[in-house]
This record gives C-alpha cells, sequence and structure tokens, in this order.
C-alpha cells in the first residue's frame, strides 16, 4: 500500500515527513542535504524566461534577477481571489502552491521509491474553512489528494507524542519562525485537540534578531576602524555568515569569537574584525525583541481564560527558538520546564507524518516492539557468566554460539542460563538449568555443542543445546525472563555498575586460571609425546614449573598465575625449538591439521563447567 | 467456535500479516537507502570540512588583495600567495573546484545573484562580480557562488 506523506507547507520554509518503522522521517530535498540547511527547501516559486519552472532552492538563487517571474510566501494569499504573477501569465495561489506540493511529491517518491498520491498537510490554526479548501484545492492539482489537513500546532504535539496521555491537558505552542510568531493554545482531552485560542505577531521572528546582532557588529567595528561595512556588500556578506555561525555557536557555549581578517582597507591599510561575544550580549541584543512575544503569550491566555499555571505543555516549533534565551522567556512566564526531544524545525512536518500513519493503519495498534532489559547467558567455565543475548537487544530474534567440554571423556554438559549484566556466574539471576547427554567421550575441546536462545515476541526463552556429532538435543523454555519489574531491572543495573571493578578483577583471575589449565594441558601433552627426545633437564625444570603453576593458580593471584604461565611459554617453545631441530619439517605440516577448517563451527574458547 | 469468533481472528490474521509485510518492506528499503545514504555520507563528510575551510581561503584572498605595493613586501606577497595556492591545489586534489563567475552567464544551479546592476556594456544577464566565491565538490555545488548580474 502505498505511504501518506505529512507536509508542512510553510510560508517561508516546506519540508515533507513519513512514517518509517512507527517513527517520522524526514524526507530530503531534490537538491540534497546541504550542509547547515536542515531539509526544508524555501518556499520559491518561480518562472525563468526561458519557461522553466523552478521551486526552492533554485528559484531563491535567481529572484533578484527575475523578480517578475518569482513568487514567494503564497501562503499569505491563500484562500484570497488574489491573482498572482509571474512574468505574463496570472496564477491563483492554488496553483503556486500546487508547484510546491508537487515538487515535495516528486521528491518523496524518489526517496521511497514508489508512488505517493496521498498525504496529510498543514496550516495554521487560524486559517478559516476557504483557506483550508484552497489547500486542499492545491493538493488537487498537484496530483495528491490530501486525505486531512490538521493544524500546525496540533502536529507539533503529535510529534512529541503528547496523543498518548490519558488525561486532559492544556498545550501552549510558540511557533517563532523566521518573520512570524504564533501562539497557540489546545485543550487536549479523549484523544482530540481543540484550538482554544491563537494569538501571533506578523512581523516578529528570527530575522530581527539576526539583523539586531548584525547591526551590532557593524557598529562596533565602525567605532574601531571608523568604516561601515554595511556599504560593502563583500565585506558584509562575510559578516553575515559569521554572524549567523557565532549565534548559533553561543546556543551551547558562553562565548564565541567573530574573527574576520582582512575584512577592509582603507588609505592607512588592511583592517580586521576580531570582536568576542558572549551568550550575555547577544541576549542582551535581542532581549527587547523576545521580550515583544509577551504581548501574544499574554493575549492567547486571556482569550483561552486561563493563567499561566494552567497550562500542562510547551512546544516550542521554529529555529528561533532554539536560542536558550527565547526557551528561558517562555519558561518563566509559564512557569513549567518546554518539552524537548524534537527538532523544532521539524516538528510540525514530523507531526503530519504521525497524522498520516494514522489514517494509513499504521499507527493504529502499532507494532510495539520490545527489547530484553538484561543479558542473557550461560554460565561457563569457572563460574563465568558468558552472555549470548546482550541487553536492550530488540526482540524477537535468536543467538546461536558453538561450545564445547572442559575435560576429556567428558559426556555430559550442564546448560545454566542467567540473566544479568555481572560477570560472574552466581552474581546473575537463574533463569533454569538443564543437562545434555549421551555426548560420546572425547578429549577436551572436541565436542561441539550448539546452544541457541531464542526470545519470541512475548518474550519466552527457549533455549536449546544440540551436540552436533549424534544432533541429540535438549531445551527449556523460560516464560518470566522478561517480565522484571522496572526497580528489580534497575536494581541489576546498579549492582552491575557498582561492582564493576571488583568484578573485573574476579573475572580477570577466573579467565588466568582457565588459561593455566589449557597451558598445563599442553605442556604434560607436550611433555608425554617428546618422551625421551626431550632433554632430561629441560624435562625436569618444565615438569616443576607445571605442578607450580597448578600451586599458583589455585590462589588469588591473577597477575602471579600469569608470570608462571609465560615462564611455562618460553619453556614449551624451547622444548619444541629443540625438538623440531632433531626432526625434519613435515611435522610442521601435520600439527595444523588440528585446526577446524571453517571458521564459523570452530569451537568457542569459552567452555562448559565440568560437571561434577 | 462461533462464526463471530472466527471472523474476528480472520480479521487479525489479515493485520498481523499486514502489519509484517509493511515491516519487512520498510525494513528493504532501509536497506536500499542505507547503501545510498553510506555513499552519501561520505561525500557529506567531505563538504564539511571543505565548506568549514573556505572563510579561511577567503580570508587569505582577502589579505592578497590589499597587499603592500611596498617593495620590500613583493617577496614577502610571493609567499602568500604561493600558500594560497598550496591550498587550492589540496582542495582541487579533492575534488573541489571553483565556480566561474564574472563574465559568465548566470546559472541558478551555480549562482546566487544577490543584485542587479547597471552600467557595464555586458549582455544582461551576465555576471560582473563576485561577493562570494562559490565551489563544487565532486560536481555537486557546496557552495553558489553570490554574484552581481547585469540588468
Amino acid at each position: 500500500m502505498p505511504k501518506i506523506i505529512g507536509i508542512d507547507l510553510g510560508t517561508s520554509n516546506s519540508a515533507a515527513s513519513v512514517l518509517e518503522g512507527g517513527k517520522p522521517v524526514m524526507i530530503p530535498s531534490a537538491e540534497g542535504t546541504t550542509v547547515g540547511g536542515g531539509k526544508a527547501f524555501p518556499s520559491y516559486v518561480a518562472m525563468t524566461k526561458d519557461s522553466e519552472l523552478l521551486v526552492g532552492e533554485p528559484a531563491r538563487r535567481q529572484a533578484v534577477t527575475n523578480p517578475e517571474g518569482t513568487v514567494y510566501a503564497v501562503k499569505r494569499k491563500m484562500g484570497t481571489k488574489e491573482k498572482v504573477k509571474m512574468l505574463d501569465k496570472e496564477y491563483t495561489p492554488e496553483q503556486i502552491s500546487a508547484f510546491i506540493l508537487q515538487k515535495i511529491k516528486k521528491d518523496a517518491e524518489s526517496y521511497l521509491g514508489g508512488t505517493v498520491t496521498k498525504a496529510v498537510v498543514t496550516v495554521p490554526a487560524y486559517f478559516d474553512d476557504s483557506q483550508r479548501q484552497a489547500t486542499k484545492n492545491a493538493g488537487e492539482i498537484a496530483g495528491l489528494e490530501i486525505v486531512r489537513i490538521i493544524n500546525e500546532p496540533t502536529a507539533a504535539a503529535l510529534a512529541y507524542g503528547l496523543d498518548k496521555a490519558d488525561h486532559e491537558q492544556k498545550i501552549l505552542v510558540f511557533d517563532l519562525g523566521g518573520g512570524t510568531l504564533d501562539v497557540t493554545i489546545m485543550d487536549f482531552g479523549q484523544g482530540v485537540f481543540e484550538v482554544v485560542s491563537t494569538s501571533g505577531d506578523t512581523k516578529l521572528g528570527g530575522t530581527d534578531m539576526d539583523n539586531q546582532i548584525m547591526d551590532y557588529v557593524a557598529e562596533e567595528f565602525k567605532n574601531q576602524s571608523g568604516i561601515d561595512i554595511r556599504n560593502d556588500k563583500m565585506a558584509y556578506n562575510r559578516l553575515k555568515e559569521s554572524a549567523e555561525k557565532a549565534k548559533i555557536e553561543l546556543s551551547t557555549t558562553l562565548e564565541t569569537e567573530i574573527n574576520l581578517p582582512f575584512i577592509t582597507a582603507d588609505a592607512s591599510g588592511p583592517k580586521h574584525l576580531s570582536l568576542k561575544i558572549t551568550r550575555a550580549k547577544l541576549e542582551e541584543l535581542v532581549r527587547t525583541i523576545v521580550e515583544r512575544t509577551r504581548v501574544s503569550l499574554e493575549q492567547s491566555l486571556t482569550d483561552a481564560k486561563l493563567a499561566p499555571k494552567d497550562i500542562d505543555k510547551i512546544i516550542m516549533v521554529g529555529g528561533p527558538t532554539r536560542m536558550p534565551i527565547v526557551q528561558k522567556f517562555v519558561e518563566e512566564y509559564i512557569g513549567k520546564p518546554v518539552e524537548r526531544g524534537v527538532d523544532p524545525m521539524e516538528a510540525v512536518a514530523k507531526g503530519a507524518a504521525v497524522q498520516a500513519g494514522v489514517l494509513g493503519g499504521e499507527v493504529k495498534d502499532v507494532l510495539l516492539l520490545d527489547v530484553t532489559p538484561l543479558t542473557l547467558g550461560i554460565e561457563t567455565l569457572g563460574g563465568v557468566s558468558t552472555p549470548l543475548i546482550e541487553r536492550n537487544t530488540t526482540i524477537p530474534t535468536s543467538k546461536s554460539q558453538v561450545f564445547s567440554t572442559a575435560a576429556d571423556n567428558q559426556t555430559s554438559v550442564e546448560i545454566h542460563i542467567l540473566q544479568g549484566e555481572r560477570p560472574m556466574a552466581a552474581d546473575n539471576k537463574s533463569l533454569g538449568r538443564f543437562i545434555l547427554d549421551g555426548l560420546p567421550p572425547s578429549p577436551r575441546g572436541v565436542p561441539q555443542v550448539e546452544v541457541i536462545f531464542d526470545i519470541d515476541a512475548n518474550g519466552i526463552l527457549k533455549v536449546t543445546a544440540k551436540d552436533k556429532a549424534t544432533s541429540k538435543e535438549q531445551h527449556i523454555t523460560i516464560s518470566g525472563s522478561s517480565n522484571l519489574s522496572k526497580d528489580e531491572i534497575e536494581r541489576m543495573r546498579k549492582e552491575a555498575e557498582a561492582h564493576a571493578e571488583e568484578d573485573r578483577r574476579r573475572k580477570e583471575l577466573v579467565d588466568a586460571r582457565n588459561q593455566a589449565d589449557q597451558l598445563a594441558a599442553v605442556a604434560e601433552k607436550t611433555l608425554k609425546d617428546g618422551g625421551d627426545k626431550i632433554e632430561a633437564g629441560l624435562k625436569t625444570s618444565l615438569e616443576a614449573k607445571v605442578a607450580e603453576l597448578k600451586k599458583i593458580k589455585e590462589g588469588s593471584d591473577a597477575d602471579a598465575i600469569k608470570k608462571q604461565m609465560e615462564a611455562i611459554s618460553q619453556e614449551i617453545q624451547k622444548v619444541g625449538a629443540a625438538m623440531y631441530s632433531q626432526k625434519p619439517p613435515e611435522g610442521q605440516t601435520e600439527a595444523k591439521t588440528d585446526e577446524p577448517k571453517d571458521d564459523k563451527d570452530k569451537a568457542q574458547d569459552a567452555e562448559f563447567e565440568e560437571k561434577k | 467456535m462461533s462464526n463471530d469468533e472466527l471472523e474476528e481472528y480472520k480479521q487479525k490474521t489479515e493485520q498481523y500479516l499486514n502489519n509484517w509485510k509493511r515491516t519487512a518492506a520498510d525494513f528493504e528499503n532501509y536497506k536500499k537507502r542505507q547503501e545510498k545514504e553510506n555513499r552519501e555520507l561520505i561525500q557529506f563528510a567531505q563538504e564539511v570540512t571543505v565548506v568549514k575551510i573556505l572563510p579561511t581561503l577567503e580570508s587569505l584572498e582577502q589579505a592578497l588583495k590589499t597587499s603592500p605595493p611596498d617593495e620590500r613586501f613583493q617577496n614577502w606577497s610571493q609567499g602568500v600567495l604561493k600558500i594560497v595556492q598550496q591550498l587550492e591545489k589540496t582542495l582541487l586534489e579533492m575534488g573541489v573546484e571553483k565556480i566561474k563567475t564574472a563574465g559568465e552567464k548566470f546559472n541558478y544551479e551555480l549562482h546566487e545573484a544577490v543584485e542587479m546592476v547597471d552600467g557595464t556594456d555586458q549582455e544582461s544577464g551576465t555576471i560582473t562580480e563576485e561577493i562570494q566565491s562559490g565551489y563544487k565538490l565532486n560536481n555537486k555545488v557546496i557552495r553558489p557562488a553570490k554574484v552581481k548580474v547585469k540588468k
């Protein structure tokens, strides 16, 4: 079924989004993602003298060369009878909007790889019936069925998931764009958003703030150098870019520097612009503009017959609301923190996509995929907990790993299933255990037992152990693996953190012991295989060292074990070297055949705890 | 099982199957796009780097424009010019190409017009002056050139 997309058809910028895997994703404009610019594009439409239709960024770039052929901010004319001229031809505002929608349709189709025929489009809360109808018509002209028109503040609230609340709430949406402010108060209850009041200012926005900053810097420079760079296009352009950069930086840092060497020159030589700006200074510059939003805030509350304390949730929309001072101002006025987590530039388009998903039947009964709250694994040699499925893995999922035996002629293995983040089995929660027996007697490390963990969508864990040689298998089903209480999960996580260092040391000791066991076995085998070929002195020395290692490994000093192992390794190498010098080289190929050919089937180092 | 129940289960099955198909399709598309995006990401990472270096290059170019006429500085200016050329060569090797402006015909794919001017005897629509240089990276415009255009 083709997807329904969500469209934020804005006055100055437009953007689109679509629900993917239950989450809204922005649809990039065909011109590609540009550095610094988001996924939106300017709402410009143009007809060139060569009768070429341009929409978005290309239309904006040529606007100055072709003012009679370029239309901008047509949204302001929606629903009116006013005609718009592009060169010699007249268009209705619907037709111009349709060109923008057509571009979005095309971009969405190339992004999604299929046709797009339906969309949800947002409009300001104050749009009347004729304006809404005009928006619908625009869709029709563009070949898009507008299945629903929703209010921009409602879309923003949807993007924040405020429709999930089970109780009534009052939501304030503060939408500050490049040139306009819209304040909306909504009442949410029983799944419905209702606009209670709207207020705004059509001549207030981020552009005013930018101008304020530019003027300040230009004025400072004039005081220093006596030159007004506002008259120098090239210099002014450089200044504009770095002022914009400084403004963005000051949202996260407290001080930045505008540094423009050789910005201009006069008879006395080149001039450099270098100016430190603090966040405090920036806030002082834009304060009067931010203060002006108070009128609209007050108006919307008065109209809604509400006091600031009655507002439950505050949502910010628009680029300028990223500035800390704007957020702080609204937070202080209402007395509550603003909602966070959605890019204020994308909230409206994303909310439209959420609504589109609901209408397309995609959100209804949304498949809530669970994750495993804690790591699941089995106990291996030395009481170590070996993880099979890491925590936060999305379920359903399955994972398998091949293990082997720890002792010669071991005919059964015990599978002990564990849950938790600690490296040692004893510290984790035991979920169950079972025994797989009937393994044919063979040397340690030879049998291959595949352990399969499978968690279904309901969180039911099935653990299967299968001997690859005999195909014998055993399994256990555990149903309670994911229904731990939140507190319990939190407690187990905290414990793991608190004991991290101690656990690490214990794990290290066990690992060292396991390695010591293996090395001792290798050494003994070497001694046995070598027999008389090994020089007597070397033999006694190695035997003594191995005996010593066996003693040390019972202690709790991991470093001592490692040191002794080092000594033995060197000795074994000496023995090996001595033996090879006596034997012809074909012995080398013989040694290699021990390794399994297929890497996948190679038994893991971790081995089962020997069954007692 | 009653007919109603059967009907209910039928509907559920249908719905679950659809949800599954949808997710599977989402995932397929996601994989395809991820491949494409990975390629684009490399290009984008380069773009970010280049775009961040450009203001420095501009400062250097500006510096050269105002190099002192004094003979004593001649050699020094030559040196700075070489530095600029060095940087430009590096950028060229990375696939960065400067967009031609003055004397060219205005093209909205490459240029952004900031002003229309009279006075010159050039043909209408010709670029008279560059306000800010523009660049292409591997043939994609990463920053359009800002220009003045003959009316």
